[in-house]
């Protein structure tokens, strides 16, 4: 079975507290949609063989690679035999198919391969979730992040992008420019900054909440992967979390429960952590970098990366 | 078990960066064999990474440190030292901490003693003015073989010992440093650097930077240590990862993810013996620490090893550059086997 | 049992090596004391019911989160309730947990607040301010705290644990060390009271428990660092089991490296790395000590035996070729072997006692053993081996 799947790259602007407005490049879902930030969820299930068609509204080369996953990049060199990109292009205005096999469950980013340091910075990602076999999206009963046996069972998923944005670089780009040195000054969840992550669900540029919400009781499944550029420790104040897969590898396996408890968990860039816990009593549980000049927006606290649990 | 005999001299000498730049460092030349009449000529002849040093569980290690003095530099009368970085039980006299014990003056030798007792990925480094000293380059490859290595039966060809799971047909470095340029500039001026203010724009994987870093190893004699892993389909590869920069660094293969088998010079196992490998996309790891990864070659291509901090793929702000190399997979049958680490 | 700790937030100044002076913000333990850097430890026992009141005389708001605990209830004169994340009339977050005012806020809301929980794990854990913390942290406003297991018996080896009897976590003598950064230009804009920009964060000193090396192998509570009590050196003897707990109370991870040999990590974040029989708990030569993390580890150096009897396999050349103390001073006791002692050079001061061994513990990023760019420095301290039998009461947490 194939999964198709349909993107296009584009400009856009992003809504940043404090900074009013600033252009981007991301995926969007569709030809007439905006460009969002990070792009489109993906969605498979494992096992498929998943296309991509790409098309390039931007006036540059762009490309997809699958960190983690089962593909076979397809390298551009120069004629010096440098890299120019690290998957095949798609040439602006035009399109190209990507393939990929989805042969692990587990949380991966997709982005740019084709200049990173400035198209993933400028927001050419996102995140694609592979489900298990078994995995009904109408039956709870069935969802788990890796399937029987690996202690992923859950009740509330959220899955959580993490990046930053240095919002002069992206002035800098926008206008065709060269951009000065990295001096990142905004700290992202789902692309956006707190106090905008606590914002429910929308259509617009940046349509991922940041927010968390759970019964008491319920089994909650965080999964945080890291586009950025810098490590992030995000910690989640209050609660005792379980750590179940690093890279999308789960901790439990056949005979070896190798899952470990945390309160702060360090996220390399390209990392990814799913995080498990059971609600605790009602309130607000914070959830925040631990790298303390990462929740804020510039200079001020609070905000980048902070959200809350909201337990009911 | 063997008996070996090093020496290793100390002194300065330049590299150069894919942009033409070049810049002077400090570094270790390999001294091994050469008449004492002769090390002389080695002056100025600093290799970035510094030689090699390898033997096996049980072997005896003679490694003799010579002071060749830095011509560019005949004010700097430094010392040096040479530090086992992770030895287990050591001493303090061949530790190679100045403060603690010893140092190896201009023109003066000393012989540092070892008795490997755990295979791994180690690092050797000065550590007399280490800001300074590792910095400027004088840093290298340490590894240690398990005491029933044997390069010729597959079931010994092991990074941990037999039936460690950690057999290989390939074996390469992905030795992590950043550069610099102002402040090794500062350094051959003979001016202050205030190391608070430490600012990389080169980031080099052993010792090269992309694209220099797939070239081999000849192409570039100060820089001896191509950064270029090649297989054939379905070979394993050992990569041994050593990060000696002053960064936390996050190193990822599009399409190969990799098992970690080994950190810091240790299996990763727990009290009663559970297996802790892991696999990673991408491995974060940081200065002072080492990791063996294994992986099989997929289908034959070409598969970019990045950072995924990507702003460090770049060469004094141009890329693609810094800690960018290839893996190349070849069909099965197509490479001779490996002569040795990193060929 | 009800322990009842009662702090102070307040300022003060920290020392370093160079001749600094750098204005803090932190936690003392007695009204009309200074800051200290960090805040008094708070040693106690699993199960107890652990009460801190926080008395506020700083110039804003100030708060306390325990990462590691959970069910923290605050109580600031109204009855004690979950502490929450804090909103202002117009729903903006200004804390993230209940708060002690600032004195004479017109607003008067209470300058102090307690703190309730059940130390429900053994374990290392921080506590640190929730209010503006990109602040109110790197200024000082952090301690950390260390719970005994139930069964914690110093006098039985088997019930000298970190984590329990039969957890794996026996040791004979114990250290903490809390790794932070210093930006002084930061913390002169407090004191100034100047623009705080945290994008500018650029730190020229290391703190191993709120001292620069060297002073971080100075002893606890020396004359001459009043606000800097702990000291950060380890001092062990062969064969022992010393337990060392690191916590990360900056901004940035550092990566800690031991020489000597592998620690083995037992628990992150105060959580044994356990589960049932199975044993996860792993061996290090250098710990990425992660801010705002935990690690307990179990270290131990046995040596490989050399002595006058046995003696090393090389000649140590004549001292007039050998480079020792180049600084003016070292801690080499001249010798090759433990508990020897031989000749130094005229002119170099060794702070050797009797033939110890010291093997450096420091950060790997090299810039962090500098005291603003000046080696040595910074995050380093080091590790003492001293011959069996003669170290005594040292490595004891109270």
């Amino acid at each position: 079975m194939t999964v198709n799947i349909n993107l296009w790259a584009k400009t856009g602007s992003l809504s940043l507290p404090g900074a009013g407005t600033v252009p981007f490049w991301g995926f969007a879902g569709a030809a007439a949609g905006p460009a969002q930030l990070p792009g489109p969820l993906l969605e498979v299930p494992q096992g498929e063989n998943v296309e991509i068609s790409l098309t390039n509204d931007l006036t540059f080369g762009v490309s997809l690679v699958f960190p983690g996953q089962d593909f076979i990049p397809q390298p551009v060199k120069n004629p010096d035999g440098a890299f120019v990109s690290y998957n095949l292009e798609t040439a602006p205005g035009g399109s190209l198919i990507y393939s990929l096999t989805a042969s692990r469950p587990g949380i991966f980013l997709y982005e740019s391969g084709t200049a990173p340091e400035k198209q993933i910075q400028m927001g050419l990602y996102g995140a694609m979730v592979v489900r298990p076999p078994g995995f009904d999206p109408g039956n709870p009963a069935t969802w788990t992040a890796y399937g029987p046996g690996t202690g992923t069972e859950f009740d509330v998923e959220k899955i959580l992008v993490i990046s930053e944005v240095d919002t002069a670089i992206h002035q800098a780009l926008a206008s065709g420019d060269d951009p000065a040195a990295y001096n990142l000054d905004y700290f992202l969840i789902n692309g956006r900054s707190f106090p905008d992550t606590l914002n429910p669900d929308d259509s617009g540029t940046q349509p991922y909440s940041g927010k968390i919400t759970a019964n008491s009781g319920q089994r909650v499944l965080l999964r945080i992967i890291n586009a950025g550029f810098m490590n992030h420790n995000i910690r989640l104040q209050g609660i005792d979390i379980k750590v179940a897969a690093g890279d999308s590898r789960p901790l439990i396996t056949p005979g070896l429960d190798k899952s470990y408890l945390k309160h702060t968990v360090t996220i390399g860039s390209g990392q990814s952590y799913d995080i498990l816990f059971t609600a605790p009593a009602a309130g607000n549980y914070i959830l925040y970098d631990r790298n303390l000049n990462c929740c804020v927006n510039g200079n001020n606290f609070p905000g980048g990366i902070l959200t809350m649990v909201g337990i009911i | 078990m063997a008996v070996i005999n090093k020496r290793f001299g100390a002194t300065d000498g330049y590299i150069t960066m894919p942009d033409g730049s070049e810049h002077y460092i400090f570094g270790w030349v390999d001294l091994t064999g050469i008449p004492d009449s002769e090390i002389f000529s080695y002056r100025g002849k600093a290799q970035l990474l510094g030689p090699l040093l390898e033997a096996k569980v049980g072997d005896e290690v003679y490694l003799t440190l010579t002071n060749l003095g830095m011509p560019v530099r005949p004010d700097l009368d430094d010392s040096h030292t040479i530090h086992w970085h992770g030895f287990p039980n050591q001493i303090a006299l061949y530790d190679g901490v100045p403060e603690a014990s010893i140092s190896v003056p201009v023109g003066r030798d000393f012989v540092y003693y070892y008795k490997p007792l755990d295979p791994g990925t180690y690092i050797y480094h000065c550590h007399f003015e280490p800001v300074e000293h590792i910095q400027m380059g004088m840093v290298g490859p340490l590894l240690v073989r398990p005491a029933d290595y044997d390069p010729d039966n597959p079931a010994y060809k092991t990074a941990y010992g037999y039936a460690t799971g950690t057999e290989f047909d390939r074996e390469y470095f992905v030795f992590l440093t950043e550069l610099d340029s102002a402040a090794h500039h500062q350094v051959a001026v003979v001016q202050e650097y205030d190391w608070t203010e430490f600012s990389p724009d080169y980031w080099l994987l052993n010792g090269r930077s992309y694209p220099d870093t797939v070239k081999s190893g000849a192409d570039l004699p100060e820089q001896p240590f191509s950064a270029l892993v090649k297989a054939n389909s379905g070979e394993t590869v050992l990569l041994r990862y050593i990060n000696l920069g002053y960064q936390q660094h996050s190193i990822e293969i599009l399409g190969i993810p990799v098992r970690i088998v080994g950190q810091d010079a240790v299996r990763p196992l727990g009290m009663n013996g559970e297996n802790l490998a892991y696999w990673k996309n991408c491995n974060y790891f940081a200065a002072g620490q080492t990791l063996d990864g294994i992986f099989t070659a997929p289908a034959p291509g070409t598969y970019p090893v990045l950072n995924r901090d990507c702003y460090k793929n770049a060469n004094a702000g141009v890329t693609p550059g810094g800690m960018v190399s290839e893996v190349q997979v070849f069909t099965a049958g197509t490479l001779p086997p490996q002569a040795g680490p990193g060929q | 049992m009800t322990v009842n700790i009662e702090l102070w937030a307040t300022d003060g100044y920290m020392s370093t090596p160079d001749g600094n002076s750098i204005y803090i913000w932190g936690f003392s333990d007695a009204a009309g004391k200074k800051a200290q850097l960090p805040g008094p430890r708070i040693v106690v026992t699993q199960g107890d019911v652990v009460s801190i009141t926080v008395n506020n005389i700083l110039p804003e708001a100030t708060s306390l989160l325990f990462p590691g605990q959970s069910g923290v209830l605050a109580d600031t004169g109204t009855g004690p309730h979950l502490a929450q994340p804090q909103f202002d009339g117009s729903g903006n977050l200004v804390s993230l947990t209940d708060f002690a005012d600032y004195p004479g806020n017109p607003d008067t809301n209470p300058a102090s607040i307690k703190y309730t929980f059940t130390a429900g794990n053994p374990g290392t854990y921080l506590y640190e301010s929730g209010t503006n913390p990109h602040k109110q942290v790197p200024m000082g406003l952090y301690g950390a705290i260390i719970v005994r297991p139930a069964d914690y018996d110093p006098a039985i080896p088997t019930r000298k644990t970190a984590y329990g009897e039969n957890t794996g976590t026996e040791f004979d003598r114990e250290y903490l060390i809390v790794v932070s950064e210093i930006d002084p230009a930061l913390h002169s804009a407090v004191e100034k009271g100047t623009e705080y920009k945290i994008r500018e964060f650029k730190p020229r000193y290391w703190t191993m428990n709120g001292r620069c090396a060297p002073d971080t192998m100075f002893a606890d509570g020396m004359g001459c660092l009043p606000n800097q009590p702990y000291g950060a050196m380890i001092m062990a003897e062969p064969g022992e089991k010393i337990l060392i707990r690191y916590a990360g109370s900056g901004i940035e991870n550092h990566p800690l490296h031991l020489h000597g040999n592998h620690t083995r990590i037992v628990a992150e974040d105060g959580r044994l790395l356990k589960n049932g029989a199975t044993d996860l708990s792993y061996k290090r030569f250098t710990v990425l000590t992660g801010s705002g993390q935990t690690y307990d580890q179990i270290f131990t150096w046995s040596g490989l035996g050399y002595s006058p009897a046995d003696p090393i396999p090389t000649t140590v050349p004549n001292l007039r070729n050998l480079g020792v103390g180049d600084a003016g001073w070292t801690l080499w006791s001249g010798s090759p072997y433990l508990g020897e002692k031989g000749d130094i050079p005229v002119g170099v001061t060794s702070f050797n006692g009797i033939g110890e061994y010291y093997f450096m513990l420091h950060s790997h990023e090299e810039m962090q053993i500098t005291n603003w760019g000046e080696f040595p420095g910074g995050m380093m301290s080091m590790l003492a081996i001293f011959p069996a039998g003669t170290l005594g009461d040292t490595g004891i947490i109270e």
